[in-house]
């Protein structure tokens, strides 16, 4: 236990954070992609956060989180009607990515509600940091 | 003669831990089944001591992963947290200061 462990542990929360809004941002870039290399439209991307520990001389301590994997969505491709359209299949269907852009969106504002709150976290650890500086002065 | 200094430093290591068990907690508050813990503070035997205890709630789920971080309410303990931390470092100084007054009259 030490006084930086709470601002290392409100790091992570923050670097993971990010990387969530690196791959909103990638999900609604590609929010109308038909064509990836894997073939098809692309699919929904979402990070996997997983808590983190640490072993220390007093035991198991908590360390924050990780994004432990990227996954993709398996929900089904969004069709859309769209018979002149060369990529249409035989009934004039174009398969769509899964990627709601609303969705991405509200998401979007949690990850930034949750940067800002790792944040505050980080600025009070250090206020509490500076009023231990200040005992006996 | 220090164990008004005692109990205080041990109350702040408790303050300490409960800012890092609460960083724990925001920074995982989208971990699908992450559950929130919580310190208590345990009177022991020793009157210059106060030892903290951690809990885990597992009883309730306010999100549909499983996960039980109320965002709102861990600020609300984190605001609370820093400033009986601040308190605390205060009487330390008003402590030492004592001793220094009498050390000036002798």
């Amino acid at each position: 236990m030490s006084i930086f462990s709470a601002i290392d542990i409100s790091s992570s929360g923050m670097t993971a954070q990010q990387l969530r809004v690196d791959v909103i941002s990638n999900n609604i870039a590609n929010a109308n992609t038909t064509q990836t290399p894997e073939g098809g439209p692309y699919r929904k991307e979402i990070p996997i956060f997983a808590e983190q520990f640490k072993s220390t001389t007093s035991g198991i301590e908590p360390a924050g989180v990780a994004v432990v994997k990227i996954a993709q969505d398996n929900a089904p491709f969004r069709l859309v009607y769209d018979p002149s359209n060369p990529q249409a299949n035989k009934d004039g269907y174009v398969e769509m990515p899964n990627v709601n852009v609303l969705r991405e969106m509200v998401d979007m504002i949690d990850a930034q509600r949750n940067y800002e709150a790792n944040a505050t976290v980080i600025n009070d650890a250090k206020t509490m940091a500076n009023a231990a500086l200040q005992i006996g002065k | 003669m220090f164990q008004n200094i005692d109990l205080l430093k041990s109350a702040m290591d408790v303050s300490t831990l409960t800012t890092q068990v609460i960083a724990n907690n925001i920074a995982n508050a989208d971990t699908p089944n992450f559950k929130a813990s919580y310190v208590m503070m345990k009177v022991t035997q020793d009157p210059t001591k106060i030892e903290p205890e951690i809990y885990t709630d597992y009883s309730t789920s306010i999100s549909n992963d499983g996960n039980n971080v109320d965002v709102n309410q861990q600020m609300a303990l984190l605001a609370q947290n820093t400033i009986r931390y601040e308190t605390l470092t205060l009487l330390a100084s008003m402590n030492f200061k004592r001793y220094a007054d009498v050390l000036k009259t002798v």
